[in-house]
């Protein structure tokens, strides 16, 4: 089940918060719970099974490591649950992966078998081993009550695009929350919100894009405006997500962290990095990147540890090559503006520092977005005129002027200009506020009822 | 009684002599008496049921190898000759409006020209996938019949004859003037 589906605006929502307002407190992670694992099995029965394994041996993971005594013994039951971890979601994420690339390297003919990928596997198995990792650190205290744990791990606002919750920022809130009237409104109307930017415009972005992906000869700049109509559709249809993730965590009392800060404002990509989907990249700083020893090192090993990261973190996409190198891209850039760029882009006028930024960026979808080598070098050859059919053709045109009041306003929601002027202006007055948010959720209700076109981009996390 | 492992005695020989007077059962009672004991064997046995899990997984009849390779080679050279084109992943998304990655394996030949309304797909992944994938094949097979309506009647006679069925993990979809022929090299795949 998605966030944008009838369904569940309409049916399941509605029942889970009900349930969740009028039961007693200590029934309302019960009651989350049961309306998590609900979410889950709609679309994915089967895997309601997995899940629950892996709730079941990482909460024994916990109290087995927070019970030992002698370090080696911890770090050996540490270790033990990390690989546990890592090896379900390898197998269910990057079995094919694996079997396609050796059979590829070593010209052998393994039989790959089709495993569908459980929907949010990549969330909830880094949210198990920041867990684990938090307990064996004592960052954290063992959760004894399974049922809390499970909710955790399994809580349906954000199981399945994030944002990836570690346990130190909830642990309170997991016994300890209030749901007021007030905080109800605010939860609903940024839920509203998000739906709005993901129904509204990512997908009407991504219908563009699909368009000029359609189209047999593309000009250079029809190019660039499908490029740039994916990377608006991505970050709307991800900041959405986590919009509406963060929005019905209020409503349910619970306080998760920002994902995105409006990262196409940023002056470096290093910058872009600590914007775009903060969750991750904290949990890669906080998991990977500092235990590898971060920047305290030589600079050789500083670059390598970078590069670790960053492979990692484009696997993590994704199981396929393009989205290794796009990591890799990326550790790249920063390895770059980290030792050669970083007081030169200081001195650059902020349009030009952003300029630099959005282009990288933009390159850096085209790698994301094509899992084919030979497609994605036609269309990083398409941004510079290789095999394109000109600088500007009238396709260009036509998508230019249909959809360019799309493009406006999605372009006003990629910067805080809403949020800080228009709708902080009127959303002082709470009648105006109410309204504003009531037409978008109907318009954007009236979008699910008649558009067809309501992808969902995150399934591959 | 003994109620933790560091109290159990560390001489071997006494250690060996207690167990065997104590029987297997109860050698097993002791070792689940102390706590950290119980959290290995609940891992343990959550581990091996993951295991169990994974290999049922591998095992069940979808997600059994139907060499799609040759499924594909079969499809291909059965389209061979005819207007129609292998498209990649951007095709099958601005047609059917979702994206094709989590269907699983999939082969989809369409024709590039506006008029004409052949059509070839057949994936094989989840139910649920599946069950999706149908509904857009069936949204767009409505959307192409609409748009076609008033003036293109050889196409709304191909659009309305269109196949489309899933069964065992499979999905199969097809609109040409050779649907039929389309379908049965693939029913033969299948056996």
């Amino acid at each position: 089940m998605v966030f944008s589906s009838l369904n569940f605006l309409f049916v399941f929502l509605p029942v889970v918060l009900l349930a969740h307002a009028v039961a007693p407190k200590r029934w309302k992670n019960p009651v989350l719970l049961v309306g998590s694992l609900w979410f889950y099995a709609w679309g994915e029965p089967v895997y309601v099974v997995l899940m629950a394994l892996s709730i079941g041996y990482n909460y024994f993971t916990g109290l087995q490591i927070a019970g030992r005594k002698r370090s080696y013994r911890r770090k050996r039951a540490l270790v033990a649950g990390v690989a546990v971890n890592l090896a379900v979601l390898g197998f269910f994420k990057y079995y094919g992966f694996a079997v396609d690339t050796l059979n590829g390297l070593l010209g052998l003919r393994l039989a790959k078998r089709t495993l569908a990928l459980p929907i949010g596997i990549s969330f909830y198995t880094f949210q198990a081993l920041s867990y684990v990792i938090d307990v064996y650190r004592g960052k954290v205290k063992p959760q004894r009550s399974l049922v809390d744990f499970a909710v955790y791990i399994t809580m349906f606002p954000q199981l399945v695009a994030g944002p990836i919750v570690q346990y130190a920022d909830i642990e309170k809130q997991l016994n300890d929350r209030g749901v007021s009237l007030q905080k109800f409104g605010q939860g609903a109307e940024r839920l509203v919100q998000g739906l709005a930017k993901k129904v509204l415009l990512a997908n009407n972005l991504g219908a563009l894009h699909a368009a000029v992906q359609a189209m047999a000869g593309r000009s250079v700049l029809t190019a660039w405006l499908g490029a740039i109509a994916y990377a608006m559709q991505i970050y709307l249809d991800f900041s959405g997500y986590s919009d509406m993730a963060i929005g019905m965590g209020k409503m349910l009392g619970f306080t998760f962290l920002e994902n995105f800060d409006y990262p196409y404002l940023s002056k470096s990509v290093t910058e872009f990095w600590r914007r775009w989907h903060i969750s991750l990249s904290s949990w890669f700083r906080d998991y990977v990147y500092i235990p590898l020893g971060g920047n305290r090192v030589g600079r050789g090993r500083h670059v390598l540890n970078l590069l670790i990261v960053w492979m990692l973190t484009g696997l993590w996409h994704g199981a396929s090559w393009n989205f290794v190198l796009w990591g890799l891209y990326y550790g790249a850039l920063l390895i770059l503006e980290k030792y050669a760029l970083e007081k030169a882009l200081e001195k650059l006028p902020g349009w030009a520092a952003r300029l630099y930024t959005l282009l990288l960026v933009l390159v850096g979808w085209v790698i994301f977005s094509n899992t084919d080598f030979a497609r994605l070098g036609a269309e990083l050859g398409g941004l510079v005129g290789v095999g394109a059919s000109g600088f500007a053709d009238a396709a260009f045109l036509y998508h230019l002027r249909s959809n360019l009041p799309l493009l406006l306003i999605a372009g006003i929601a990629c910067t805080p200009a809403l949020r800080t002027r228009l709708v902080k202006g009127m959303f002082d007055r709470p009648v105006l506020s109410a309204g504003i948010t009531l037409l978008l959720f109907l318009a954007s209700t009236a979008y699910l009822v008649y558009g067809s076109y309501n992808p969902f981009l995150y399934f591959r996390f | 009684m003994l109620r933790g492992y560091q109290k159990m005695p560390n001489n071997t020989k006494e250690a060996k002599a207690l167990p065997a007077a104590e029987g297997a059962l109860g050698r097993w009672k002791r070792w689940f008496s102390v706590k950290d004991h119980r959290y290995t064997a609940a891992r343990l046995a959550l581990m091996l049921a993951l295991a169990l899990f994974a290999l049922a997984m591998l095992r069940q009849d979808r997600a059994r190898d139907l060499d799609f390779a040759a499924v594909s080679a079969r499809m291909a050279a059965e389209t061979a000759g005819q207007d129609v084109a292998a498209q990649d992943a951007n095709g099958f998304q601005s047609r059917f409006g979702i994206s094709p990655e989590g269907v699983g394996d999939w082969l989809y030949y369409a024709s590039d020209a506006v008029m004409d309304v052949t059509e070839l797909l057949v994936a094989r992944g989840e139910p649920a996938q599946l069950d999706r994938l149908q509904a857009a094949v069936e949204d767009h097979l409505a959307a192409q019949l609409e748009g076609f309506r008033n003036y293109g009647p050889e196409q709304v006679a191909l659009l309305e004859r269109a196949i489309l069925w899933q069964r065992g993990g499979c999905l199969f979809y097809a609109v040409s003037g050779r649907a039929d022929q389309w379908e049965r090299v693939f029913l033969s795949c299948l056996r």
